[in-house]
């Protein structure tokens, strides 16, 4: 009977997160998206707000504590107080990922623990990436962001090491490359979108990486296709789904400038995104 | 409001005790603990005719969540803590998937007796409750059988006296919900409702030797899929999906040996079977696989006799085994563990860890189970001595690159146990016990990647003390009060980098007191029921030197109320349930995830908040009619007859800075109809 108390009961809380109420960052672009130990990136983050991007000053802080690896959390709980480092105040800037970053959030851990035993490796994630933290914060809000990072591979054995060394390409952000407007078929301007239009948004994307992980169950180098996951953000009307390969945004009824983001993150960590103007006529 | 009718032939189950609405409830002969026969059981307002749903409405038990767990929570001890017998072989749970139907069809069983706790030594394995469930003696002339259909599924039996010495009886029910629900949803609804599809059969034979002689075999089997699709986490609109599918299979086979004479009661018995579980969630790109298959066997015997006339013993071997073959990948946290600070719908953890091993473990017991006499005092002194072995073929895990080690571990037990019972009058019995209990750990938790190969068993200390009231000759009274210390529980780790092969951890206590009332009555002019309320409180403190939180399925007040009324052919009855909210950690905060598009909350002190409390109101009104040799039945069973909104879960918004309650079943009638011959 339990299935009957899921049918239908299940309300949908809050506004959609599709739509910009306030100001926020709604992502963070790392370039290089995949860095070795001691090199630099450049982060930035983008910001909207219901009149459009703004640039604000952003405290951003380099994490430096481990996260349990019982909690859900993207990060530790404590980088987003006293377990970051201050990098400083701005809308981008550069960092370097430490060169003890892999053993901080990734393998290589120390020979034994507290206890005298071998530590525990952590686990990377499913497409076998360790990540470096880094927290934002705007006005109070905190934002996570992860660079990823290359470590070394564990449980290979040493001639799966060396075909992965061989064969091993670093992520790159995906290539958002534009994207097409359309209502009833028929391309539209941004720039004259009738109000109330349904209005088809097809994003335009590079091709899609490649790329090989080292599998634990089988103990061997497999390869294995990106994924890139599409997310959209509108300052009025209302779109079909907060996320898809395409989507329809419902302008509202009233003339006047408005804004769309659409933000492709590719399943290894990197991040694209476009801002689109609209005008409403 | 929300109203399902959903018309249904249930299945004709009535004989000729059920035509009768006096109560058949037994007295119990443990401290606490209650039998039911299953003509009651299925009488019982919100059972859907299902005997063994009985045991829900029970003191002593926690309410069962309508989306949670399918397990059973007794006197504070987690649903793998309870012991679920059949004639003495344990069974892995005691409700198929999703919880709509027991794993053994009422057909085949006589009665359910279930004890709480301060079990004597015969039992061991389990520091929760003891859940027996006895099969029928098999009719001893002529073809007996059913045939019901309804809307979750259809069921069938049939039992025959082959010979005046042999019977037979075979069993069986099919499950067609995941078959069925998809015709009254939407195709995006169909994906997002688990509907679990499932059969099960049996099959008992029985055999009369000499006439003090009896041979009986006993075959039970189930099987069970779930499946889920769809956007079930924080905001469906997300688009992000999550899967989920699970699939179990269950095989017992027993054979029992029974020889009754002036001198004694011998009862022997073997067992083997074999699980197969398997579970695999996908929520974007993590994906979390479990399996498991593993046989399980038992022998057990024992020999009842009375040495003087003031002394009965039971002396007695219990040997139980089990050895797996185990794999696991995805996220640790996923499917949480007892204690996980949980918020429903939250995507699991996106690191990824993989094992694969096999483990098995060996309880060797020897006990001896006294009675003894001395006017209206009776003293049960027992003891249980058991030898634990375990062991498995991967004490690392394989990214150790070394060769795999194996590993075994040695260990023992004893477990004394004594109750004492005092008739003060002919109305009125005292009783007080108190034992030691061992339970060895579930073969899951011992990997060396998401467990610990070295755990060893947990332990509880259990004391209970009452009286049982006859206040006439149709009503009885029991007040039970219950304390128990756990120790030696399994946690994860508190080390944020812990060693290799050891995730989990053996440090966690608990702790557990109340007490329960349960008040009957038997048949006063067609009149029978009980009530029971159970008040409890149940914590846990994970290490040494944490603060101690409210266990999970911690709910303070319990209260069940059953009444049924019969004649003239009808039965009417109702059932009114009144419990705790269970605890659930609250959101304090949240952060943006920019890796993942997604907020993270930040969560307060784990198991620090509570769902609303549970109301429930159920009806059932049932008339028999006799057709010759036919009983038609037809029944009408209306769960949450007041439509009470109860919250089974806390969701929120997609920020986190929205809760509102997902809640459970909403009013729901089924009518019914069925022959028996």
């Amino acid at each position: 009977m339990f299935l009957l108390a899921v049918m239908g009961c299940r309300p949908e809380v809050g506004l959609r997160a599709s739509l910009v109420t306030s100001t926020k960052i709604i992502a963070v672009r790392a370039e290089p998206a995949e860095v070795s130990l001691g090199e630099e990136v450049a982060l930035s983050a983008l910001v909207v707000s219901p009149t459009g991007p703004v640039m604000p000053p952003i405290a951003w802080s380099m994490c430096r504590t481990p996260k349990p690896f019982t909690i859900d959390d993207v990060i530790a709980p404590a980088c987003l107080g006293a377990g970051s480092a201050s990098l400083g105040q701005a809308t981008s800037l550069t960092a370097t990922v430490p060169f003890d970053a892999c053993r901080l959030f990734g393998p290589d851990l120390p020979p034994t623990g507290a206890d005298g035993q071998r530590v525990r490796p952590r686990d990377p994630d499913a497409t076998g990436g360790y990540y470096q933290p880094f927290v934002l914060d705007l006005d109070g809000a905190q934002t996570a962001m992860l660079e990823r990072m290359r470590c070394a591979l564990v449980g290979a054995s040493a001639a799966e090491a060396a075909l992965f060394a061989m064969r091993y390409q670093p992520n790159q952000n995906p290539e958002l490359r534009g994207v097409s407007l359309s209502v009833g078929g028929a391309p539209v301007d941004p720039a004259a979108i009738p109000v109330g239009a349904a209005v088809t948004i097809v994003p335009q994307l590079g091709e899609l990486e490649s790329y090989i992980r080292f599998d634990l169950a089988s103990g061997s180098v497999v390869d294995e296709q990106e994924t890139v996951t599409l997310s959209y953000f509108i300052t009025a009307g209302e779109l079909d789904a907060d996320r898809g390969s395409t989507n329809v945004w419902h302008a509202p009824p009233t003339a006047g400038p408005e804004w769309l983001w659409l933000v492709a993150r590719d399943s290894r960590g990197g991040t694209s995104h476009l801002t689109v103007p609209v005008a409403l006529r | 409001m929300k109203v399902l009718v959903c018309l249904a032939l249930l299945a004709a189950t009535a004989s000729a005790d059920e035509l009768s609405l006096e109560s058949t409830v037994r007295s119990p002969t443990l401290s606490g603990s209650v039998t039911v026969d299953s003509a009651e059981a299925r009488r019982v307002p919100g059972a859907t005719g299902e005997a063994l749903k009985v045991v829900e409405s029970l003191p002593g038990v926690a309410r069962r969540s309508s989306i949670g767990t399918n397990g059973l929570v007794v006197w504070g001890s987690g649903p793998a803590d309870t012991r679920v017998l059949v004639d003495d072989m344990p069974l892995p749970s005691l409700y198929h998937l999703g919880g709509a139907r027991a794993l053994v069809a009422g057909e085949l069983v006589s009665r359910i007796t279930l004890t709480p706790g301060g079990y004597g030594a015969p039992y061991g394995g389990g520091l929760g409750g003891l859940l027996q469930i006895t099969t029928k003696s098999l009719p001893s002339d002529g073809v007996h059988g059913s045939i019901a259909v309804d809307l979750l599924d259809a069921s069938a039996s049939l039992s025959a006296a082959i010979t005046p010495r042999l019977r037979v009886a075979v069993a069986g029910r099919y499950g067609y919900l995941d078959r069925v629900l998809p015709a009254f949803l939407d195709a995006e609804a169909a994906l997002r409702v688990p509907t679990p599809g499932y059969a099960d059969y049996q099959l008992k034979a029985e055999l009369s030797l000499r006439s003090d002689e009896s041979l009986s075999l006993v075959y039970l089997g189930a099987d069970d899929k779930l499946a889920r699709s769809g956007a079930l986490t924080t905001t469906p609109s997300a688009g992000v999906t999550e899967t989920e599918r699970q699939t179990r299979h269950t095989e017992r086979l027993q054979l029992r040996y029974r020889r009754v004479t002036t001198a004694g009661t011998l009862d022997l018995s073997a067992f083997g079977g074999w699980d197969s579980d398997g579970r695999e969630t996908t929520f974007a790109t993590v994906v979390t696989d479990r399996s498991a298959q593993t046989w399980r066997y038992g022998l057990r015997g024992s020999y009842r006799f009375r040495p003087h006339r003031r002394v009965t013993l039971m002396l007695g071997v219990d040997v139980e085994g089990a050895r797996g073959s185990l794999s696991r990948s995805g996220s640790f946290t996923q499917p949480p563990r007892e204690g996980d600070p949980v918020v429903f719908g939250r995507p699991p953890g996106a690191e990824t860890a993989f094992e694969r091993y096999r483990a098995g473990w060996l309880r060797a017991a020897l006990f001896v189970d006294g009675e003894l006499r001395f006017g209206a005092l009776t003293v049960s002194p027992g003891v249980r001595v058991e030898a634990l072995i375990l062991d498995g073929d991967h004490a690392l895990p394989d990214a150790s690159l070394g060769p795999p080690r194996g590993w075994q571990k040695l260990t023992g037990a004893v477990d004394p146990r004594l109750t004492v019972r005092l008739k003060a009058d002919r109305q009125l019995t005292l009783f007080a016990s108190a034992g030691l209990y061992h339970q060895l750990p579930e073969l899951g938790d011992l990997g060396p990647v998401f467990g610990t190969p070295t755990l060893g068993p947990s332990r509880a200390a259990q004391i209970t003390g009452g009286l049982e009231a006859r206040l006439r000759e149709v009503a009885t009274a029991e007040v039970t009060a219950f304390y128990k210390e756990l120790s030696d529980l399994v946690t994860r780790s508190p080390a944020s980098s812990p060693s290799v092969a050891a995730a989990l951890a053996q440090d966690g206590r608990g702790l557990v007191y109340g007490g329960q009332i349960l008040l009957r009555l038997q048949g006063w002019r067609g009149l029978s029921g009980w009530v029971a309320y159970t008040l409890s409180h149940t914590t846990r403190q994970d290490h040494p030197g944490s603060v101690p939180r409210p266990f999970d399925w911690d709910q303070t007040h319990v209260l069940t109320v059953v009444a049924g009324w019969s004649g003239h052919g009808w039965s009417v009855g109702a059932r009114l349930r009144v419990a705790t909210g269970s605890p659930r950690t609250d959101v304090v905060g949240a952060y943006y995830d920019a890796h993942a598009d997604r907020f993270e909350p930040r969560l307060g002190p784990t198991n620090g908040a509570r769902l609303p409390d549970f109301v429930a109101l159920d009806l059932r009104v049932e008339k028999t009619f006799v057709l010759r040799r036919a009983r038609l039945t037809l029944s009408l069973d209306v769960q949450n007859v007041t439509n009470h909104a109860n919250v089974e879960e806390f969701v929120y918004s997609a920020d986190y800075s929205q809760r509102a309650g997902l809640t459970g079943l909403p009013i729901l009638a089924i009518a019914g109809a069925g022959a028996r011959f």
